[in-house]
């Protein structure tokens, strides 16, 4: 393998699935990298980014979304959103992109081995959290409880349903959906992620919470972790910033002295707290 | 290491012993002087003119292609470019030089940076001490000196006959061993005006900026109001990134179609709002003033907390430069000031 950082390799699309529809779109890729090599060297840990890209077109920093327990392929949530994302909204299954990475620091997982954990997504913000919720999935009996507080704006936005409804049916994990407007047909909660949050009332005792969202989702459902006495090392939060290296070098993706490629995306609540405003 | 006079008769039989490597020198176009990739010897000229462009491009070119790709039926073919040339850079300055100190510890931390890293070992740098130091100029206070060593192989100086030879490290030797029968021993007598040639430039040096304890001072200054006045008069235009010595910041991009084509690396600069802006139009630095305090941010105290340099050499282009007179001395005054420290 080239020890060049900025080769990426290419990989096949074994799977797309149709998440969302709309001019926003969501597809979830299943990707598997041609070389047998390349993909059992890619070792990547639930939290932690690949740079996915289309030669002509260019590059998009998109967290891997699929847990490590799940072998010999990785998984991307894409939302259509720029020039690579509506790019790679065109492949279909046998089409190839191209893949270089894992990058960034993940979540301390191994480090929460019999703690509860409480994921609280927004939108596409499910999509870091699901390695956690499916590495917990898969290794159910290290773990005291699994949570999933999820919103999106309507049903339609909603994103792995089914597999929600699986994780609900098969008593894996207590999951909280709700939206953000009333909408047809809709039997559950109505109401803003943080609210929710609130109104769910999960004990902080021997619970790690993790959130991701909008950035506006996120500072709120902080604050009101905060509420519900939840302390610093025991929140966690992934985020994002426009990358072209992925490995400390162009500049873009600073938040003051912090790198989100490189010393995120994953950062605990006491980190969050260091960072300059400078989002 | 040894320190020898070279006569200045002799200069251009120096440049040819260097044998066969590219020499990149400065000439002069169009008025100015350009560190540039040089056939003809006898356009070199050392003394400097209306010198603004940098040679940062020698190690980190302005747009370099990373590699090429193609599509086969056997599916894409990368393909990286082959090794960096040898190259002597001659009558580089004691700042410009200096800033690749800086520049190193950001290619290689964490992940080597194959295309700087390549020229950098492949690269001999032959600085000429400053004689006549600008008044844009603050070296001194970022522990830089118009004759200072840091960076370079090999030094030369001005004295009475023509130039001092300052070996500075075993690459700069072996690059001049070629020469070795146009060198002779430097005198006591020699090595005196060596001494009184540093003496007199470093003293023409006007400018200087109190650094102490600034990368601490910065993040407390971060919500000041004074930012958003300095940075209501700055038009983004960028020039003060793109004529840094130490501005490091680049853009990935891939030209062609996904059958053929490169993927390009070409310097960015912060100072433009596209630099950060996310695809869904979200811009942690949508301001003016918030991508001019990040520069200043990441220059004196991000990269030093960070990799441990100053990101500045105290070149002064960026004051000189400016359309519209930010002088990153004064700013940073008035940041010690306001928080009064």
């Amino acid at each position: 393998m080239s020890n060049n950082p900025y080769i990426p390799f290419e990989a096949e699309v074994k799977k797309v699935h149709q998440e969302t529809e709309g001019a926003r779109a969501i597809k979830t890729f299943t990707m598997q990298f041609k070389d047998k090599n390349v993909q059992k060297e890619f070792k990547q840990q639930p939290g932690q980014c690949a740079m996915i890209g289309i030669p002509g077109v260019g590059e998009s920093m998109i967290s891997i979304c699929s847990s490590p327990t799940q072998k010999g392929s990785l998984q991307f949530s894409i939302m259509k959103m720029g020039k690579v994302t509506s790019a790679m909204h065109e492949l279909e299954e046998g089409d190839t992109a191209m893949i270089r990475g894992p990058y960034g620091k993940a979540f301390p997982i191994d480090a929460w081995k019999g703690k509860k954990i409480l994921c609280i997504g927004g939108g596409i913000g499910l999509a870091p959290l699901r390695p956690i919720i499916n590495y917990v999935r898969d290794n159910r009996d290290d773990y005291a409880g699994l949570d999933i507080i999820y919103g999106a704006r309507t049903p339609a936005d909603l994103v792995f349903v089914d597999e929600l409804k699986e994780l609900q049916k098969k008593k894996t994990a207590k999951v909280h959906l709700t939206v953000d407007v009333e909408s047809e047909g809709w039997k559950g909660n109505v109401g803003f992620v943080p609210q929710y949050l609130l109104d769910l009332k999960p004990a902080p005792k021997d619970t790690i919470a993790i959130t991701c969202g909008p950035p506006i989702m996120i500072k709120f459902v902080l604050e009101n972790l905060v509420k519900l006495k939840f302390k610093d090392d025991q929140i966690f939060t992934t985020l994002e910033n426009r990358m072209k290296c992925g490995i400390g070098k162009c500049g873009k993706c600073n938040v003051g002295e912090v790198y989100v490629c490189k010393d995120g995306p994953v950062f605990s609540c006491a980190q969050y707290k260091l960072l300059l405003p400078d989002m | 290491m040894e320190t020898l006079v070279l006569h200045k008769d002799k200069l251009k039989d120096f440049l040819k012993a260097l044998g066969d490597v590219r020499l990149v020198a400065p000439v002069t176009v169009a008025g100015k002087t350009q560190f540039c990739e040089v056939a003809d010897i006898d356009a070199v000229e050392l003394d400097l003119n209306n010198y603004t462009a940098t040679t940062k491009k020698v190690m980190f070119p302005q747009t370099e292609t990373m590699f090429a790709f193609r599509s086969t039926p056997d599916g894409v073919k990368v393909e990286e470019g082959g090794p960096a040339p040898k190259t002597v850079v001659f009558g580089i300055r004691p700042c410009d030089a200096r800033s690749f100190v800086t520049l190193d510890p950001l290619f290689t931390k964490d992940f080597n940076d194959p295309y700087y890293m390549k020229r950098r070992a492949a690269t001999v740098l032959i600085g000429h001490a400053c004689a006549e130091p600008t008044n844009r100029c603050f070296c001194p206070s970022v522990s830089g000196s118009p004759a200072g060593t840091e960076g370079l192989d090999v030094l030369l100086t001005d004295i009475d006959d023509g130039f001092h030879v300052q070996v500075v490290t075993d690459r700069g030797k072996e690059a001049i061993s070629g020469a070795k029968s146009l060198l002779t021993k430097a005198t006591e007598a020699h090595n005196k005006q060596k001494q009184a040639a540093d003496k007199a430039s470093a003293a023409k040096i006007k400018r200087s900026v109190n650094l102490k304890k600034m990368h601490e001072i910065l993040p407390k200054a971060f919500g000041l109001p004074e930012w958003k006045e300095t940075g209501s008069k700055c038009i983004g235009c960028g020039i003060c990134t793109y004529n840094c010595p130490t501005c490091h910041c680049f853009d990935i991009q891939d030209e062609g179609t996904p059958y053929q084509g490169r993927r390009l690396r070409t310097w960015d600069a912060c100072m433009f709002s596209e630099f950060t802006m996310h695809a869904s139009g979200e811009n942690p630095r949508h301001d003016r003033s918030e991508r001019l305090r990040n520069r200043m941010l990441h220059k004196f105290s991000y990269y030093p907390r960070n990799l441990g340099f100053i990101s500045c050499v105290g070149c002064g282009r960026c004051i000189e430069l400016c359309p519209v007179n930010e002088d990153l001395i004064q700013i940073l005054n008035t940041v010690r000031e306001v928080c009064n420290e």
